[in-house]
């Protein structure tokens, strides 16, 4: 039977890094009205900082 | 995006204000507006066109599209403007989008613009609170992508080279945009930088062996983004110079010396899209026949030894013997041969036939010799089969391209003819031309070249992470910077997986879709498919099961094939909207078209008819008085929520014969004007 992308997701990825790549695509929706995100745009800053404290946030460094 | 209604003023035959309503009932969801030749019904899909994304696709682009009557009530010098407002409904959103441009008259019918047009877009949310876009266009194209425009107000008259074979790449782009896929895309690029982040914070507790490892990951990691960054560049200037050529092209076709000419060269390109297309068939059926037979042609000698050898073992009785173990066994048992001779246990007979048991054969030697004489066999039939199948492939690769390489002379040819015309003007577009076409080839082959390296790139990364992944000791994996390393890394590996996946799911429902539409049209035993590059194709079955594409179709034909494609993009958006996944974005779409029953027979006017009211939420079409009556009027009319006729206002100076749609004009002007059904 065909995979659908949530067993895609699940089957690849341990429960944080789930959630990890939810928070990106939430955060990457948020910023789809930026017709086009330049490298090292303030854009792209914003996108890569709130990217990063999900993951600090999920893999903490006591993990 | 539902359309509620548009005002246009003085814009080509619009003089003065004009409004349209749009039907938005469920169950009648059909507005038409019926006029005679020339009262402005492709002025009307070009208004939806100009107002939102400052474009028309009249032969003389947006130069004459002030209405002249409006000009001639002005005095010299005095100001005037064209303006065009849509309202329509996105998303519980009601938004109003304004286009504006100035003029000056200047004298006669004469008239200057007045700087470019202003463009605003008022967004009304669910609260009643009324925004002005800061970004208009961004969030126009964002809601119904430029790329995909043709489809969505579309000329019938021009509809079939929609699905014309260079279209694939935009229309993947365009697609995947609408389909919301861009959001995978954006998020694999930051994933991808954030990953880099961390190896750079782990650099700092690896030996020195493993930070130079780091470093080349580093700086491949930068080639990659590079070469992203130049596809995306290459992509850019593929459309734009592609979009600048096109407009010098229909430019040519403007003058009377060079409009067969460019009409003749248009027609020997699009020969050109369609033999490349079936030279990559030709290409890829070729490589499926390698991949699929190839190794038993490259083992004919082997094949042929080991059939050599069998045969030299059955000629000498040794494969397979006339006489079986079994046979023999129950002779003894019975003390009996079949001549009636007694066989004792000892006797010379008895010996005799133990001496011919050592050399019988077993029931499995038997079985494994049929089973490998017919593998030898047939590979030797599949071998030549393949030989054959390709050298027939290679013969029909040779032909196109010789065909390709005759209309590149004959395009040649016509070139050098446009060049000699005694015609500055047509000498100035022509150069144009020839440089956007130049740098477009350019462009196309850059892409190529980028992606290639991006491809390359990738892999090698790939081979390095993979290293770099064994050199890790124990210490370094309880690192926390290598393991949110590790983890941004699986996460970017899952959003590519997720991205092809979601890519190729579009694909597959895209194609389902323009099949069925297509089936309930088109009388032919033909299917309509979107190719792995979402390029349209249309195909036949030989009664020997083998399929190819059809690349001479009628008008008619091409225009149900582009109206199925065109269905199915809004439908497919539909369903994905209702369905609210996370990854499909999806909407809701209106479909407006200009004769949409333009090259059509009888037939295929009235099965189009009968289910343009399936095509999309929203239909709305513009025809002729004549194409509004009979079969087709009575095949949708039940589906009609608002009527509107256009009725032309002819100049005192021409004659024409009077009837509900052409008048003769009051004031002497020539326009037209909308009368509700």
């Amino acid at each position: 039977m065909a995979l659908t992308p949530k067993q895609i997701i699940s089957e690849s990825l341990n429960v944080s890094e789930q959630r990890i790549l939810n928070a990106v695509l939430s955060i990457e929706k948020r910023k789809l009205h930026v017709k086009e995100i330049k490298a090292n745009s303030r854009d792209e800053r914003e996108i890569l900082d709130s990217i990063m404290k999900i993951v600090d946030k999920e893999l903490p460094s006591d993990s | 995006m539902i359309l509620s209604s548009i005002t246009i003023s003085n814009f080509r035959q619009f003089f003065g204000e004009v409004v349209i309503n749009f039907s938005q009932e469920k169950n009648k969801n059909v507005t038409v507006i019926h006029g005679a030749n020339g009262s402005g019904k492709t002025s009307l899909l070009n208004a939806f066109k100009w107002c939102f994304y400052d474009e028309t696709d009249f032969d003389t682009g947006n130069e004459k599209i002030l209405n002249e009557a409006a000009i001639q009530e002005k005095s010299d010098g005095e100001l005037l403007d064209i303006k065009i407002a849509i309202r329509f409904k996105h998303e519980d959103r009601y938004y109003e989008a304004v286009r504006k441009q100035e003029y000056q008259k200047t004298s006669g019918i004469l008239a200057k613009k007045i700087g470019k047009s202003q463009f605003h877009l008022d967004v009304r949310t669910v609260d009643g609170e009324t925004i002005r876009s800061k970004t208009p266009s961004v969030e126009i194209s964002n809601i119904l992508p430029e790329n995909l425009q043709p489809y969505f107000f579309f000329n019938g008259e021009r509809i079939e080279k929609l699905a014309g074979v260079k279209q694939g790449v935009q229309i993947r782009e365009a697609i995947r945009k609408l389909m919301g896929l861009e959001l995978v895309d954006r998020a694999i690029v930051h994933v991808d930088k954030v990953k880099t982040k961390y190896r750079n914070l782990k650099k700092g507790e690896v030996s020195e062996d493993h930070k130079l490892l780091l470093e080349q990951i580093q700086g491949l990691e930068e080639d990659k983004e590079n070469y992203r960054l130049a596809m995306d560049n290459a992509k850019k200037e593929v459309e734009s110079f592609g979009v600048e050529r096109k407009a010098a092209e229909r430019e040519l076709q403007q003058f009377e010396k060079s409009r067969e000419l460019q009409a003749e060269r248009e027609g020997l390109e699009e020969l050109i899209e369609e033999r490349q297309v079936e030279i990559k068939e030709a290409i890829n059926k070729q490589k499926r026949l390698i991949d699929e037979s190839a190794y038993i042609s490259m083992s004919a000698d082997l094949v042929k030894k080991s059939k050599t050898l069998i045969d030299e073992k059955r000629k000498i009785g040794i494969l397979p013997y006339g006489i079986k173990e079994q046979f023999i066994d129950d002779r003894i048992n019975l003390k009996s041969c079949i001549c009636g001779t007694e066989i004792i246990e000892g006797s010379v007979q008895y010996k005799k036939l133990m001496e011919v048991r050592e050399n019988a054969g077993s029931d499995e030697i038997e079985s494994i010799y049929t089973n490998v004489s017919a593998l030898l066999n047939s590979y030797e039939s599949t071998s030549t089969q393949f030989i054959r199948d390709y050298e027939d492939e290679t013969a029909r690769l040779s032909r196109l391209n010789e065909q390709k390489e005759g209309y590149i002379n004959e395009i040649d040819e016509i070139n050098s003819k446009i060049t000699s015309l005694d015609d500055n003007e047509i000498l100035r577009l022509e150069n144009i031309r020839k440089d956007r076409k130049e740098k477009e080839d350019l462009a196309q082959q850059e892409l190529g070249v980028a992606k290639s390296n991006f491809d390359e790139t990738a892999k090698l990364l790939k081979e390095k992470g993979e290293l770099e992944e064994r050199l890790g000791d124990e210490k370094l994996k309880q690192n926390i910077a290598n393991v949110r390393m590790n983890s941004s890394e699986k996460i970017s590996n899952t959003l590519v997986t997720l991205r092809d996946f979601l890519t190729d799911k579009v694909r597959k429902d895209l194609s389902k879709r323009v099949d069925n539409t297509f089936q309930s049209i088109i009388r032919k035993p033909v299917k309509a498919i979107i190719d792995e590059d979402f390029m349209l194709q249309v195909k036949k079955t030989t009664a020997e099961g083998e399929e190819y594409i059809v690349s001479e179709q009628s008008t008619g034909e091409r225009q149900v094939t582009s109206l199925s494609f065109i269905s199915s993009i809004i439908y497919l958006a539909r369903d994905q909207h209702e369905k609210e996944s996370t990854f499909f974005k999806g909407g809701l779409f209106p479909l407006v078209m200009d004769s949409p029953f333009g090259a059509l027979d009888d037939d295929y006017r009235e099965k189009v008819a009968s289910s343009v009211s399936e095509l999309a939420e929203q239909v709305i079409i513009f025809v002729s008085n004549s194409q509004w009556s009979g079969k087709v009027k009575q095949a949708c009319e039940n589906k009609v929520g608002k009527s509107y006729k256009l009725v032309y206002h002819a100049p005192q100076d021409m004659e024409v014969k009077e009837s509900s749609y052409v008048q003769r004009s009051k004031n002497g002007f020539e326009f037209s004007t909308l009368e509700e059904v």
